[in-house]
């Protein structure tokens, strides 16, 4: 096999073309890196790749193959990861000047867990400053660039993740979501991207941004991988107090299953404002696909999401505020003029709003479920209701105006944020400019077998998913 | 309560944390934005309503 026709499998059939010894790890590691490399000057989406101790790892995976020991589903398989998730003695940068000497104590329970799985780290990806923006930008690194045209933006804050996945620079990605950050990303690069109902996955060694609502998941080629990366990482975790101790269902089994007969909503409110003719078009016809395979799609009446957004923002801007306040007084200087902004916005913000918005959470909750979830299984809806911008036109630091474009990048995002629901997202075609168009389909509170399995028939019906960018 | 730049430079200030006068105006303008826009929701929470319950609520909506 070519490094080229390599690089171009899903972590999925590279771990069965492993395995099934067509592939050494060795060749897959040495393809990643040279992939890596060549992309980087163009896309910079790599803070920084581990070339001799990932091509080491490499070799003792290729040599326990050989003695017929296969670690897990994931042996092999090379994989960078958003800078934030901790490997004890190793740096992340966090994408922050702050902390870029910071050698971490402890080992993130993700990475641990893809490591357990067999997966390979041979790097760290770009990512939004403290993972707080939805755009891709970042002042001390050097702005993350969108693989189908470059002078857009990736999306933030897994701005790496996305746009390392979407060029085959990666064969997946750890990424984070507390306000779309996963989502925005994957939409805007045209990759999967899966954020897991909040606790689902452990937090334990990720870098925190606001713990009532920070999610850990994946972006990665097609949902499959998504579902296979998350059956690895998911389930209880004695670090992180809020990870869910329920049991985590066999993800990769049941995605297989027909969605004939599951109910998809089509939102008559909100989702849709304003929305850009081509992504209407585009969710529409990824509807007519789910009509095909057999799902009733309905038109349904929705909450009003506004106050909850708002809600959101409150949430995540105080707890974002409060974790970074005795660096605010002491380096205020070393961040970015934006987060400045943002997160001196959260100082200001008083308490009992602040549990205000807590208290909210479950009403709306309550009420989402009781409106929504009981006449549809899904919702399905755009990521972002306008075409990918450019980054000139989204480098606004902290002009009075970066508030309504942050406000407006992550309007579709966050209700899902604030819900803590499990969400996909997928490719659903390309606008006539050649950007990719992201759908979102949201399931009921650890529903992840449904959104999965919805995302993955999708893919099956759909070519979307494997157009790769020309770069 | 009126969100003005003073009152917002004064609360960061009292936390250690000096904001130039352009930010304090844009701080203030979105600090009131978001109070308006959550304002009747949060008017509607029942007297007894608890953060916590949230985590209940999400385990008791999984199918």
């Amino acid at each position: 096999m070519t490094a080229q026709e390599i690089l171009n499998l899903s972590c999925a059939a590279l771990a069965r073309a492993i395995r099934e010894k067509r592939v050494t790890c060795v060749q897959a590691m040495e393809a990643a890196l040279e992939r890596a490399k060549a992309v980087q000057p163009k896309l910079n989406c790599f803070i920084r790749t581990d070339d001799v101790q990932a091509l080491a790892r490499a070799r003792v995976s290729d040599s326990e193959l050989e003695k017929g020991h296969v670690r897990g589903p994931l042996h092999g398989v090379p994989m960078a990861h958003k800078d934030m998730y901790y490997r004890e003695g190793v740096v992340s940068t966090c994408g922050a000047k702050i902390v870029r000497d910071r050698k971490a104590t402890q080992t993130a329970t993700a990475l641990e867990r893809l490591d357990a799985a067999g997966a390979i780290q041979f790097g760290v990806l770009s990512m939004a400053e403290f993972a707080f923006s939805p755009t891709g930008h970042n002042l001390h690194y050097g702005h993350c660039r969108n693989p189908w045209d470059p002078s857009r933006i990736t999306g933030g804050s897994s701005s790496g993740s996305g746009s390392a996945t979407a060029a085959r620079a990666t064969f997946a990605a750890l990424g984070s979501d507390t306000g779309g950050s996963i989502r925005l990303p994957a939409a805007f690069c045209g990759t999967s991207g899966f954020k897991p109902t909040y606790g689902r996955v452990s937090r334990a060694g990720a870098m925190p941004l606001s713990f009532s609502l920070d999610t850990v998941g994946p972006l990665a080629r097609t949902v499959q991988d998504c579902a296979l990366i998350v059956q690895a990482i998911a389930g209880a975790d004695e670090r992180d107090p809020t990870a869910e101790a329920r049991p985590v269902p066999d993800f990769l089994n049941s995605i297989e299953q027909s969605i004939s007969g599951l109910r998809i909503g089509k939102p008559r409110q909100f989702f849709y404002d304003d929305c850009d003719a081509e992504i209407r078009e585009a969710m529409e016809a990824a509807l007519a696909v789910f009509r095909k395979l057999g799902a009733k799609v309905l038109d349904i009446d929705i909450p009003d999401m506004s106050a909850w957004n708002a809600a959101g923002a409150v949430i995540i801007s105080a707890e974002a505020a409060a974790v970074h306040a005795n660096w605010l007084r002491a380096r205020g200087q070393d961040y970015s003029p934006q987060l400045r902004m943002r997160l001196e916005q959260g100082l200001a913000i008083p308490a009992a709003v602040y549990l205000n918005a807590l208290r909210l959470r479950g009403v709306a909750l309550r009420h989402f479920c009781s409106e929504v979830f009981s006449k549809v299984d899904l919702v399905h809806a755009p990521v972002v209701s306008f075409q990918t911008p450019t980054i000139e036109e989204t480098d606004l630091g902290d002009r009075p105006e970066a508030a309504a474009m942050l406000g407006r990048t992550t309007r579709l995002t966050r209700p899902g944020n604030f819900l803590a629901l499990p969400i996909v997202s997928a490719n659903a075609g390309f606008t006539r400019a050649g950007m990719p168009i992201g759908m979102q389909l949201m399931g009921r509170p650890y529903d992840e077998a449904t959104v999965l399995r919805a995302g993955h028939a999708y893919q099956k019906a759909t070519e979307w998913h494997r157009s790769a960018p020309k770069i | 309560m009126r969100i003005t730049p003073e009152l917002v430079a004064a609360i960061l200030h009292a936390q250690g944390v000096s904001a130039d006068p352009a930010r304090a105006k844009s701080h203030a303008a979105l600090i009131a934005t978001l109070l308006e826009a959550s304002a009747s929701a949060f008017g509607e929470l029942a007297f007894e309503e608890e953060p916590p319950a949230f985590i209940a609520e999400l385990r008791r909506a999984a199918p």
